[in-house]
């Protein structure tokens, strides 16, 4: 196990070195596309080349260490490319707990509770100019209508809303 | 090695499983139940590796160690992706959007705009961090309650400032403002 652990963080290590190199030369806009390739495909690539090369798994590991250690690797990576939107997106739930912070200890009247860093354009402009640009909404005679993607979006969403029993809980946003 | 790979599958089966019974509870808050999940998660499948560890592997003390280290977090890893998809399911803004257009089928931009907006986004999140315990309410005034939410958004930022991205959103609307001149 001692091997799995390290080679699964080794992993990991490795793909985010080249994912900050990568980043620090110029950022892809398209990272749901790039952060896969960068975590996934690199580090599976790796492995087949070095056994294929090789005739033999990288520091002469068996097949379910390697398979162990890829999952360690998956789940991390899994876990950072979700958080990555949190990145280079910022949170409205942050931004109000930063305005209450500002104000300790006196505390922040609830009806005098304004986040200046956040404008409208940036909350929901820039989205709805995201879900334009994606291509999961279009613009019909002035109005906006799901296109398919967008629609098989929503329905993914509730499909997992009622196999975890949350249909009854409103979404609010 | 096998029986690793089995646990491996199995527990995030395990927790979406618990997730979900207690999603069904009467009285529930969907947003503690992916942790109380977890950790269920962590109670049963960390005690039977070790077993397992011990029968198999015999009791090596650093690789019961680097095993117990792995297990740890591999299931917190699925914790927080199992959560995470019910935040973007619940909080995401991307999908509130989608969800509002999809209710009402067709709808002008000022229409979305004007059920969806900066205030409602803002309104509906306070009760949210006063039910996780990130904010308190005493006599009308917001105190901080808890730290974690910003510990995250200090995480975020440092890793901002490591990718090379604007690390406060000011600083982003100055370089769109820039590009657009």
């Amino acid at each position: 196990m001692t091997t799995a652990l390290l080679l699964g963080l080794s992993m990991f290590a490795a793909c985010w070195l080249l994912h900050v190199v990568i980043w620090r030369i110029h950022r892809p806009t398209a990272y749901p596309i790039w952060l896969p390739i960068i975590f996934l495909f690199v580090p599976l690539g790796a492995i087949l080349a070095v056994d294929f090369t090789r005739g033999g798994l990288p520091f002469g590991c068996s097949a379910p260490t390697a398979v162990a250690a890829f999952f360690l690797h998956a789940v991390i990576a899994a876990c950072y490319m979700e958080g990555y939107a949190g990145i280079i997106e910022y949170s409205p739930s942050a931004e109000i707990l930063r305005v209450v912070q500002a104000n300790m200890p006196h505390g922040t009247p609830l009806e005098s509770l304004h986040v200046s860093t956040l404008s409208e354009e940036a909350l929901t402009g820039k989205r709805i100019r995201h879900l334009l640009t994606s291509r999961m909404i279009r613009l019909e005679n002035g109005a906006l209508r799901l296109t398919p993607r967008g629609q098989a979006v929503v329905n993914l969403c509730l499909a997992y809303r009622a196999v975890f029993g949350l249909l009854h809980v409103e979404a609010k946003g | 090695m096998c029986f690793v790979i089995v646990l491996l599958l199995l527990a995030p089966v395990f927790l979406c499983g618990v997730n979900a019974i207690l999603n069904r509870r009467p009285n529930t808050h969907p947003h503690r139940t992916p942790f109380t999940a977890g950790l269920y998660t962590n109670l049963v499948f960390i005690p039977v590796y070790v077993v397992l560890h011990v029968r198999i592997f015999g009791s090596q003390f650093t690789d019961l160690i680097c095993g117990i280290v792995f297990m740890l977090i591999y299931i917190n890893g699925v914790v927080f992706l199992n959560w995470f998809i019910f935040t973007l399911t619940d909080v995401s803004m991307h999908i509130q959007l989608l969800m509002q257009i999809h209710r009402h089928g067709s709808i002008t931009t000022a229409d979305l705009v004007e059920r969806y907006n900066k205030n409602t986004i803002l309104t509906n999140r306070i009760p949210r961090l006063l039910e996780l315990g990130q904010l308190r309410m005493t006599d009308g005034l917001l105190f901080v309650g808890g730290r974690s939410v910003l510990f995250g958004a200090a995480v975020c930022a440092l890793l901002r400032r490591i990718l090379g991205i604007p690390v406060r959103p000011e600083e982003a609307d100055h370089l769109a403002d820039h590009a657009s001149q």
